[in-house]
């Protein structure tokens, strides 16, 4: 029995609201295992906020802008280069870990994390021929679906927690060393105050607009981050600084422009933050509607108009969702998002909380059947989430979401036919002495059924979810190592079919639903 | 537009010196005067070995730095 902490390194290597989010996934790992020591790396630029986070054991700094600075050097050559970046990362390269967790959805995380000697590694990494590889569903999600689908609806802090196989329901509040007796800046804010983070609505807020009672600290600098820990109530329409003062628990109200949904993947975390979509259009209305929520005025009976208010919650498994604080239109677009999010949560999620990632299922199998209550998920939506849109428009969203029917039962069939070409390649690779050309013939029937199911995802936007993370796992059908490719292709196909199958039923069950329908 | 620079082989090499990997890593280029860093990359063979792996990183954040994404 080893008594070492774990080694555990997490790779991120993206912007600063992604190491906020990142942080209470260290908070999950450090309270389910006190003894880990916990290394993050993160982009140099970042040094002097990450001085300001407790509870990490040791940063590693990755100085992405210097090496980027040499490759412009016409005074050092490629040599120079590997040689600084092979001296700069030796530390990090010389412990052995645990385990890592690369939340970097980008080619550079995966370089790296492929450099580090890990017993587990979890995230984007590249195998020993270079080609990428991704052993975890949540991480394939981030870097196939999350990242540009507009039918995510998933915060990424839960995508991170998710993948790392850490995930907690609740609140997630990280301690951070930020003191205002230190760092000054918090004089004469008292009561009824406000940190406001959003240039547009300064000089509204200076002429009044109802606000005079308020005492208002306008972010400047970063030191005056320190004053936003004496105010009652955050504004802004900062991604970071709503992220920063949600994970510490202050409340947060924060702006988005009307038609941006990326609130949901980086906005305020926690329960009751809210979310103002406005246009900038009514200034006046945009103030209104602050007052209210500052004030705790209800603003259920607000009319749908410029703004739309969506409120933080947590939903019953815990994880972020933001819903509308007053009814407002719903398009079918927005039903699909609801959906796919229920389908993603169980098909992605409760595979790892069951402990069986990688079985296989008889042809045609329905994973769903095993481990889905399809009318959990259906009342879930009726009741929680539908009820909070306007009947009409709920009706009509559901009325068109009943014509994909059609389509998603030929993605099935494709489902059906990938899984079964798939086991045929498994079947043909795995016996010694198989002929090039029946190898050959099996990869090329599969990817006929590939390029089949890519057409439809091409014609009917709804699907692209589903056949973007289907694809991505058939990026090389020529790499050497034929078997475990084999079980890959076969475990997609399976995933598309669940998936499928599990989105038709739920669209099924709320025509059907006779309550909130 | 994404520039890679290009370095010219026989200085690799020779500034490869003591490094036994690394001079017979760019030893397979002698045939070509200048190479890039997308040249190294694009055609590593077999299973990658750590220095690949330092070539590849060199590249990627030299994509990086050409779409901005820093």
């Amino acid at each position: 029995m080893r008594n070492d902490p774990e080694q555990i390194v997490i790779v991120n290597l993206l912007g600063l609201k992604e190491l906020y989010m990142t942080l209470p996934l260290v908070y999950s790992i450090k309270s389910e295992s006190p003894r880990s020591q916990v290394t993050l790396v993160i982009n140099s630029g970042y040094k002097n906020i990450a001085e300001m986070i407790k509870g990490i054991d040791s940063f590693f700094f990755f100085e992405k802008d210097e090496i980027s600075k040499r490759l412009d050097d016409p005074s050092l050559n490629l040599i120079d280069n590997y040689r600084f970046i092979k001296d700069h990362l030796s530390t990090l390269l010389s412990v052995k870990y645990d385990l890592v967790i690369n939340v970097t959805n980008k080619r550079i995380g995966g370089i790296i994390t492929s450099m580090l000697n890990a017993h587990t590694v979890k995230g984007l990494t590249f195998d020993e021929y270079g080609h990428k590889w991704i052993d975890e569903p949540w991480f394939n999600y981030l870097n196939d679906v999350a990242y540009e689908s507009e039918y995510n609806l998933f915060h990424y802090m839960d995508i991170f927690t998710c993948g790392a196989g850490f995930f907690t329901a609740g609140q997630r509040i990280f301690p951070l060393d930020i003191s205002p007796d230190e760092k000054g800046g918090s004089q004469g804010i008292k009561n009824k105050s406000i940190f406001l983070d959003c240039p547009s609505l300064n000089n509204a807020l200076k002429a009044g607009g109802g606000f005079n009672d308020y005492n208002i600290a306008v972010f400047n600098t970063p030191d005056s981050l320190s004053a936003m820990l004496s105010c009652e109530v955050v504004i802004s329409s900062n991604f970071e600084t709503s992220l920063l003062a949600s994970l510490m628990g202050i409340r947060v109200i924060h702006l988005a422009e009307s038609d941006n949904r990326d609130f949901v993947r980086y906005g305020p975390c926690g329960e009751r933050n809210f979310v103002l979509s406005y246009n900038g259009n009514s200034p006046e209305s945009t103030l209104n509607l602050l007052k209210k929520i500052i004030d705790n005025v209800s603003i259920s009976d607000t009319e749908p108009g410029n703004e739309t208010v969506w409120i933080s919650r947590l939903d019953s498994d815990g994880f972020i969702e933001y819903v509308p604080a007053h009814p407002v239109s719903m398009s079918v677009k927005e039903l699909y998002r609801w959906i796919y999010r229920a389908i993603w949560k169980n098909t992605l999620g409760r595979r790892i909380r069951a402990g069986d990632p990688r079985r296989f299922l008889s042809i045609g199998e329905k994973y769903i059947d095993r481990v889905v209550d399809i009318d959990r998920e259906v009342q879930y939506i009726a009741e929680h989430v539908l009820a909070k849109y306007t009947d009409g428009s709920v009706k009509e969203a559901v009325k068109d979401a009943g014509s994909s029917i059609e389509p998603m039962e030929k993605l099935k069939n494709l489902a059906f036919s990938g899984q079964k070409a798939a086991r045929d390649f498994l079947a043909t690779v795995s016996i010694p002495g198989r002929e090039l050309n029946e190898i050959k013939n099996s990869r090329k029937r599969i990817k006929e059924i590939d390029d089949a199911i890519y057409s439809l995802g091409q014609g009917y936007d709804f699907l692209s979810p589903l056949v973007a993370s289907f694809r991505s796992a058939r990026d090389d059908l020529h790499v050497r190592n034929l078997f475990p490719l084999a079980k890959t292709v076969i475990f997609t196909f399976e995933d598309l079919f669940s998936r499928a199958s599990f989105m038709s039923e739920i669209i099924k069950g709320l025509s059907k639903n006779p309550g909130r329908i | 537009m994404y520039y890679s620079p290009n370095y010219r082989v026989e200085d690799l090499i020779e500034k490869s010196e003591g490094d036994r990997d690394l001079a017979d890593y760019f030893s397979r280029y002698r045939d070509n005067c200048f190479i890039s860093i997308d040249d190294v990359a694009d055609n590593m063979q077999g299973k990658l070995t750590d220095t690949d792996r330092y070539f590849l990183l060199i590249r990627e954040v030299s994509r990086q730095r050409a779409c901005n994404d820093l």
